[in-house]
């Protein structure tokens, strides 16, 4: 029996409904987060959240359904005035806009989006299958069988942040500053990470200058590396503005790095905590592998929620919101929506189809690194159990502090 | 009325639209296929129910909603 073998996977909230605050980043770290959801949901499908600190809040949507008639409404539910609920000048987190297609609505993002969406496609991606298989291997083969490891830091924040600087082109010895600064931008909420809140902005910041100097480099220098084709975008004839630039590259950073490595440490977790999952996938590694990574990915839930702001007065489901107001989908409860998946605390790596939410509800914003997202997730743990197969975690995940991401600091894993 | 007296709806792709992220090519494999050069493909349109359902549920949910039934 391994250590997470025997804690229960959905323990009974002790959460009276209104208590249920989704703007608290604790009501996150509490075991029965999921259960308290399933109860929110069920009796509250649309509510209203508050930041404790600003007493500035959000629409909450939890039911499968909704959230993908909330994601593909864009007119209604816009992009453009940020995708953060927890950022608001009254709480300190404030992040200047990136200005960038994830905070814009069509036409422009449409116009914006395809000049990027080119590099992440089936094709393009099943060209890296044999550089991916590659690097997971060379992570994998530094450690020894029984070597006890510090998983997040060790294996699963790596395979993602080699993979996305080499399709942008960074230079290897400014990888480990901008993993920091990536974690920093998205714990901004953890104490762990920055204390300060605006550690966060600045972080953020950071990302987005060495970005700006970075397109200047590729305009001048060009390589055929992703961001040299992203320096070079015009739009309506016009180039970019560097600042958007810079914005282009901390968001590729950022969404490459810290959403599948929380998907791969999860799928460590769960792989320990249901050891017939993982015979099985020792089984059938190649068989089972796009089903094994689309569960591991629900199951994962990287990304909690996207934000969206208000264009006009709506009323949806018998609740009237306003202009500016803002609203945010929840793919934690989504994707464990008993409606829509058969026992959804159960991880069941054949589970087809699987249209989990974790990418997002569809529409203009559709995760754009699905498919290397998903054969990152498969070749690492096909690499990983073909050289460890008794690999398991040995002690309780730490979690990050966060109503964003269901972020993993650390977990110890022994090969 | 047979089965082959039956109306089928057909299926159709907007490739301007599609961005080839392969969901409906995973949920009816026998419908929609993406070839090499990631443009998808009809391979075959619905002609029973139990398909026709299917592919209503991949139109619905293709994320970009480049699929049309009609």
């Amino acid at each position: 029996m391994t250590i997470l073998e025997d804690q229960p996977i959905n323990p009974p909230t002790t959460l009276d409904l209104d208590e249920i605050n989704l703007a608290d980043p604790d009501f996150w770290l509490r075991p029965d987060y999921h259960d308290a959801l399933a109860k929110l949901r069920a009796a509250r499908p649309v509510s209203w959240h508050e930041h404790h600190d600003s007493g500035k809040g959000f629409w909450a949507f939890l039911d499968y359904e909704d959230i993908i008639a909330v994601t593909r409404d864009w007119e209604a539910f816009s992009s453009k005035h940020g995708i953060r609920v927890h950022h608001d000048a009254g709480t300190g987190q404030v992040r200047p806009g990136t200005n960038i297609m994830i905070e814009m609505d069509p036409p422009e993002q449409t116009a914006n989006r395809k000049h990027v969406s080119t590099g992440f496609t089936p094709r393009q991606v099943r060209k890296m299958e044999t550089y991916v298989r590659e690097q997971a291997i060379r992570i994998v083969s530094e450690f020894e069988r029984g070597d006890e490891i510090e998983f997040v830091g060790d294996i699963a924040a790596r395979l993602p942040m080699e993979i996305i600087c080499d399709i942008m082109g960074v230079d290897p010895a400014d990888r480990p500053h901008l993993l920091d600064l990536s974690n920093r931008t998205l714990g901004d909420q953890d104490p762990d990470y920055g204390v300060d809140p605006l550690e966060g902005t600045k972080a953020t910041l950071e990302l987005r200058e060495y970005g700006v100097q970075l397109a200047a480099e590729r305009l001048e220098n060009p390589g055929d590396d992703l961001f040299s084709e992203i320096a070079r975008i015009e739009v309506d004839g016009k180039p970019l503005p560097k600042e958007q630039l810079g914005g282009y590259f901390a968001l590729l950073i950022a969404a490459g790095n810290e959403t599948t490595r929380t998907a791969i440490t999860h799928g460590m977790i769960a792989f320990s905590r249901f050891p017939d999952q993982k015979a099985l996938f020792q089984s059938d590694p190649v068989g089972l592998e796009q089903s094994a990574a689309e569960e591991i990915i629900r199951w994962a839930s990287p990304l909690r929620h996207m934000g969206r702001v208000l264009t006009h007065d709506i009323e949806y489901r018998g609740v009237r919101m306003r202009t500016g107001e803002k609203a945010a989908v929840w793919y934690s409860a989504s994707n464990r929506d008993p409606a829509v998946f058969d026992d959804p605390f159960r991880f069941d790596i054949t589970r087809d189809p699987n249209l989990h939410q974790s990418f997002g509800g569809g529409g203009p914003h559709f995760c754009l690194g699905a498919n290397l997202a998903r054969r990152e997730v498969w070749v690492l743990f096909q690499e990983l159990f073909a050289r460890f197969p008794d690999a398991v975690a040995v002690a309780d995940p730490v979690p990050l502090r966060s109503v964003q991401v269901n972020g993993v600091k650390s977990l110890k894993v022994r090969l | 009325m047979t089965q082959q007296d039956t109306v089928r709806r057909e299926v159709s792709v907007d490739l301007d639209v599609c961005e080839a992220s392969g969901v409906c090519a995973r949920m009816v494999r026998e419908v929609f296929r993406l070839d090499d050069d990631d443009v998808l493909t009809i391979a075959h349109q619905p002609d029973t129910d139990e398909l026709d359902r299917r592919v209503a549920v991949a139109v619905r949910r293709c994320p970009k909603q480049a699929l049309s039934l009609h």
